[in-house]
């Protein structure tokens, strides 16, 4: 599925030099990149905004392509997601009216706002508020399950891993949105370290799961528990 | 206890992907992972069974695998664990319980056992290993203290449960209870445990066994009957000792058992007395423990006397249907145990006889009539011969004497222990001679034989099937002899003319001639005389019929043997007359017409049908005889234009059937006289609506059966044409689908040249429009598979108007590629017959993988990839990786694991940089994917991982 593909523009002449991308960066952005060429130009623009350090929002706005990267991408990602079943700006219409209505009808209403026992309008009111809560609960598309069913076909095998394992992945996806949600809304002024760090962590994300380097993990496990049951030998 | 540091480093790594947590958990070699990572949730969600449509799988689950494997080092921890466990339906996890239980000492194992009681109680499939483990288990803790887990874990697996057949619904039907796994693995598992587990737990244990045998007798028994002591035990298991005749239909049979070895277990190994066991047995109410019990006394010995007497010396027992088999056994191992006295009370009631009275009764309601003396006389000594028999060896002297004065009356007798005896024989045609004795015979005496024989109707005696068998194949081997006297086959039952002549029919196929003239003269007699309504007594005139069309057709055919011109005319007298022959009837082709058999194969199953197509071949076989003397047409065969053209007409042949034989035939049609084909091309094919069954008879028949001739396309054009309109809606014909027929014709004619692309409006350029993806493919497929079975180089023509076809394909797919899925599925069949330059066929398989990312047939794809990808490594890399990632399967890529390897090592070796990164991405996605094989592949030249 992809929505809202960007494709990459023909460059025009360079006001400054571009940044110097690692291999694991230039490897991130082939991979970005053969999800959907959108994906690339929001990555590699943030980097070229974080290189421009004559720019003195650069991490605001560099936060704010990271953050399209992360919310764009399950819908590039070829799984289906869930659409919304009716149109949130036409039910939240219909609840206003059916306020307007309660607040015109129901005697709970006075001037000095509302009191006594609930009366037929009020109920109805009442009702349509926990009708429109069920709608939205069951009938909007959830973020975070998007990112789940995105974090998850990233994973070509059969089996799937435990909630335990794929709730942490979701965790630290979730924890990396809010950091460059804050920076993109000038909440949170990170120094350039602090950035750097989640930068990377996303980086290291995002080439985990689009470009796997399994057997390489395998190396990385096989020592890791080597030295663990050695020292605990010892 | 693991540092928190390896934990934490441990659990970024393996919540990447699947792979990981797989591959970590089966390196584990330390029990002390188990309570961090317990501490972190990872023992928390067991994976459910998956089910899908009509399927359902059982995923593995690392933890429980890396659980079962610390048993032995860990017992304690890994019990705490293990019960900790959310419940789960999946029988893979609960199998890695079972293997940690059987790694414990026997106190942890119980506990595990005892926490997959609930579970066991809601099984009613266990299938696998899991049996023969829970059996092990069943051992493993039959020591005390555990024996009252291992006696419940027994029970919640063996109790019987009710009959899984719609049986169990009906009113006074017999059931077959069922268990928690099949019937084999339920006797193995009783037969593996029940002497050992009596030896370890007893009594205990026999008590359980015949509680479960118990059950098992009443989930037998309709509930109106359920009245001990009758079960029917004698029925279904007829001998309580192990014997052929046991039916072991259900696990009432290896309950049976497991409660007699228990029982002689406990008597011979725990020291059990004989006659504490017997009375045991016997207080049970069902006659099955009362046989089990006379079984012991049958086999232990010593064994006390008065109890052997006691049950001897029982006229109830000695006159009890039920227990016949088992009185009869003791009485036979043990008469001679006893005093005279009892012995001599047996005799007395053999001497006494048999329930007279009973047998008249039964033979009046059989009969209708009550029995002669002679009869009851009869019936009275075979019963006593019967009885002496079993006890032959116990006799007194004059005793012995009777005996065998009954048995030169009667004969011996044979089973006479068993109520009834199954026995089993071949059942098939038989003949009194074989096919060498006939050969042996000389003519007349065959003819004599045959004169003479008659075959007696009882059963496995000589049968005219298994006699004509023999007949036919010495006729086939040497045919001249009795095709010479073939008249004198008049004066014989039909069934042997039709053998003769099939035998006959025989001997032309393997190119053995004889004299045409007495057999012809044969044919036309039993033409005249026995039309379709004559019948013997065994209603075979109709095989005579059969077997003359079947013979004359085949004198037609060209070869050593074929019918001499000279007896056209009888021939044709023969065939006509057969072409009238009312089958198939209205009422025959609406029985086994339709959905039962397609109008071709009616056609070939009748003798009208084979009489039609024997007018064809009676019009080419003169064609071919006749071909010196000039042109031909049916004006040289008017006799056939006439049937033919009588036949045409719908009010006369409303068959289906005979219509299709035109279709089935229509090229040697066009052989004979094609002005004629064009002129009754209509009539052939009728477009009328109301004919629209006649029309798929005939116009399917020629799709199906005949080849893509262009002799015929010429006249046919309208109506591959009136096809392509019909295309959404496949016939459902069988066994061959006509429009996957049509769409070889016309791949065929495209080949030859005879139909273009480049014309919109013609057939090929239609029928790509209009055929579904499905058809497509299959056209694709079938040039794919056409190519393969070519020989040696394909004409450079040839490649150029295929390569056109492909391309205008993969043009027509480039705005829907998902619509021409099948037609690039199939491409590789192309691909796999290496009938094209590499430069032409590797960019466009290329193309057709990664629009499908599948590519059939897949392993002869790779195997003809592999050579090649040497020089083309980027290409094959990306055929391989687009097969991968369409491999929805969990075998796929496993059963091409060599192929893609070598494919793989080729880019690493030959390609660029960018094919080798992309070979080592492709390596670590299917490890990602779960295949480690291909592991090594990294192991040499691993560049530097990218960091930061």
């Amino acid at each position: 599925m992809q929505q809202g593909t960007v494709q990459p523009k023909d460059s025009e002449s360079p006001t400054q030099p571009g940044p110097t991308l690692t291999a694991l960066q230039q490897a991130l952005a082939r991979a970005l990149r053969d999800q959907d060429p959108g994906l690339e130009v929001m990555y590699v623009g943030a980097l070229h905004v974080l290189n421009d350090t004559h720019n003195p929002d650069r991490f605001a706005l560099a936060a704010h392509n990271l953050r399209e990267l992360m919310e764009k991408l399950p819908d590039y990602v070829d799984v289906e997601q869930q659409k919304p079943n009716g149109n949130l700006n036409e039910k939240v219409k219909a609840l206003g009216d059916d306020w307007k209505r309660a607040a015109q009808n129901s005697n709970c209403k006075s001037e000095n706002g509302w009191n006594g026992t609930i009366d037929a309008s009020l109920k109805k009111f009442l009702s349509c508020v926990g009708k429109f809560f069920d709608w939205v609960a069951e009938s909007l598309p959830k973020r975070m399950d998007a990112f789940r069913k995105a974090i998850s076909s990233f994973d070509p095998a059969m089996n799937e891993l435990p909630d335990a394992l794929s709730e942490l992945s979701v965790t630290a996806w979730q924890r990396m949105r809010d950091f460059f949600v804050s920076t993109s809304h000038h909440r949170k002024a990170p120094s350039g370290g602090e950035f750097e760090k989640w930068r990377n962590a996303l980086e290291n994300f995002l080439i985990d799961r689009l470009a796997p380097r399994t057997f390489e993990d395998f190396d990385e496990l096989d020592a890791l528990i080597l030295e663990a049951e050695g020292i605990h030998n010892d | 206890m693991i540092d928190e540091q390896y934990i934490e480093r441990a659990l970024a790594q393996i919540q990447k992907r699947a792979a990981n947590h797989d591959y970590f958990f089966a390196r584990l070699s330390s029990p002390d992972w188990i309570g961090p990572l317990r501490d972190k949730g990872l023992f928390s969600s067991p994976p459910g069974a998956i089910r899908r449509a009509d399927t359902i799988s059982f995923p593995r689950w690392p933890e429980s695998q890396y659980l079962a494997r610390m048993a032995a080092k860990a017992p304690k921890l890994v019990t705490e664990t293990l019960l900790a466990i959310p419940p789960t339906d999946n029988v893979i996890v609960h199998e890695d319980f079972i293997d940690a239980a059987l790694d414990m000492p026997p106190t942890f194992a119980a506990e595990v056992a005892k926490h997959e009681l609930p579970w066991i109680e809601k099984q009613t499939n266990l299938f696998g290993l899991l049996p023969e483990k829970l059996g092990k288990l069943t051992f493993l803790l039959a020591e005390e203290p555990q024996q009252a887990v291992t006696l419940r874990l027994i029970e919640s697996l063996l109790r019987p449960l009710p009959d899984k057949s719609e049986r169990d619904g009906e009113m006074g039907a017999l059931r077959y209870p069922s268990a928690r796994f099949d019937l084999w693995n339920y006797q193995r598992f009783l037969e593996a445990t029940a002497s050992p587990l009596a030896m370890k737990l007893g009594e205990p244990y026999l008590d359980l066994l015949v509680r479960l045998c118990s059950q098992a007798i009443i989930l037998s028994l309709p509930e109106e009957e359920r009245e001990p002591p009758e079960d029917l035990s004698w029925l279904w298991r007829p001998s309580i000792a192990d014997h052929s005749q046991n039916m072991d239909s259900d696990v009432r049979d290896p309950l049976v058992a497991a409660v007699r070895d228990a029982a002689l277990n406990i008597v011979e190994g725990r020291g059990a007395t004989v006659s504490h066991m017997v009375g045991m047995l016997e207080g049970h109410k069902w006659w099955t423990f009362r046989r089990i019990a006379f079984h012991i006394l049958s086999v232990c010995d010593p064994c006390p006397i008065d109890l052997l007497e006691g049950r001897l010396a029982n006229e109830d027992m000695f006159r009890c249907v039920p227990m016949h088999h088992e009185y009869w056994e003791l009485a036979r191992a043990k008469l001679g145990s006893v005093s005279a006295a009892v012995r001599d009370t047996v005799l007395a009631w053999i001497d006494a006889g048999p329930d007279l009275e009973g047998f008249a009764a039964r033979h009046k309601e059989h009969a209708g009539e009550e029995p002669t003396d002679s009869e009851r006389n009869r019936y009275r000594e075979i019963w006593q011969r019967d009885r002496l028999s079993m006890i032959s060896e116990h006799l007194p002297n004059e005793w012995s004497r009777r005996f065998d004065e009954l048995r030169r009356k009667y004969g011996e007798t044979e089973h006479a222990d068993f109520l009834s005896w199954v026995s089993v024989g071949s059942v098939g045609p038989s003949s009194l001679k074989s096919t060498e004795e006939l050969a042996e015979m000389t003519d007349e005496q065959v003819l004599q034989f045959l004169k003479k024989w008659e075959p007696s109707g009882d059963w496995g005696d000589s049968e005219p099937e298994g006699l004509g068998r023999r007949l036919s194949e010495m006729i086939s081997e040497d045919p001249v002899p009795l095709a010479e006297v073939a008249l004198g086959f008049r004066a014989l039952r039909p069934v042997h003319t039709s053998n003769l002549l099939g035998g006959l029919e025989q001997a032309l196929r393997k190119e053995r001639g004889f004299d045409w003239k007495p057999v012809l003269e044969l044919c036309q007699w039993a033409v005249e005389h026995h039309d379709a309504a004559s019948n013997d007594s065994d209603g075979r005139w109709s095989w005579v019929r059969r077997s003359e069309v079947e013979l004359v057709g085949q004198g037609c055919q060209q070869g050593p043997g074929s019918l001499p011109l000279s007896e056209r005319g009888r021939v044709w007298r023969i065939i006509e007359s057969l072409t009238n022959d009312p089958e198939p009837t209205r009422e025959h082709e609406a029985k086994y017409g339709g959905d039962n058999m397609d109008p071709p194969t009616l056609a070939l199953n009748t003798i009208r049908g084979r009489a039609m197509e024997a007018v064809v071949r009676y019009a080419l076989w003169v064609k071919r005889e006749l071909s010196s003397d000039g042109p031909f047409s049916f004006d040289v065969v008017p006799e056939c234009r006439n049937v033919l053209e009588h036949r045409l007409d719908p009010a006369v042949e409303p068959s289906a059937a005979i219509r299709s034989v035109y279709g089935q035939w229509f090229p040697w049609l066009v052989l004979i006289d094609e002005d004629w084909c064009h002129k009754h091309r209509a009539s052939i094919f009728p477009p009328q609506n109301e004919n629209r069954p006649l029309y798929e008879a005939a116009w399917y028949a020629y799709l199906t059966f005949c080849d893509a001739y262009d002799s015929c396309l010429l006249i046919l054009e309208g109506e591959y044409r009136r096809t392509l309109d019909e295309l959404s809606s496949p016939p459902s014909q069988k066994p061959r689908d006509p429009h996957e027929c049509f769409a070889e014709h016309l791949m065929k004619f495209y080949w030859r040249g005879k139909l273009q692309l480049d014309d919109a409006t013609s057939l090929l350029s239609e029928f790509f429009a209009k055929a579904p993806d499905k058809l497509r493919g299959h056209a694709i497929e079938f040039i794919g598979r056409s190519l393969r079975n070519t020989e040696g180089e394909l004409e450079a023509k040839y490649q150029i108007r295929l390569k056109a076809l492909w391309e205008s394909r993969v043009a027509s797919a480039s705005k829907t590629p998902s619509a021409h899925s099948e037609e690039f599925l199939a491409f590789g069949w192309w691909f796999a017959s290496q009938k094209f330059d590499d430069s032409w066929i590797i960019p466009q398989l290329v193309v057709a993988a990664e629009t499908v990312k599948r590519l059939e047939p897949a392993h002869m794809v790779l195997e003809v990839l592999v050579p090649k990808a040497a020089r083309w490594p980027a290409d094959a890399l990306r055929c391989v990786s687009a097969m991968a990632a369409g491999d929805n399967t969990p075998w796929g890529v496993y059963m091409w694991r060599d192929d893609v390897s070598a494919v793989i090592a080729a880019v690493l070796e030959h390609g660029d940089a960018s094919a080798q990164e992309n070979a080592r991405k492709l390596v670590h996605w299917l490890g990602a994917k779960g295949h480690r094989e291909f592991r090594d592949l990294l192991r040499v030249n691993e560049p530097p991982t990218p960091s930061t």
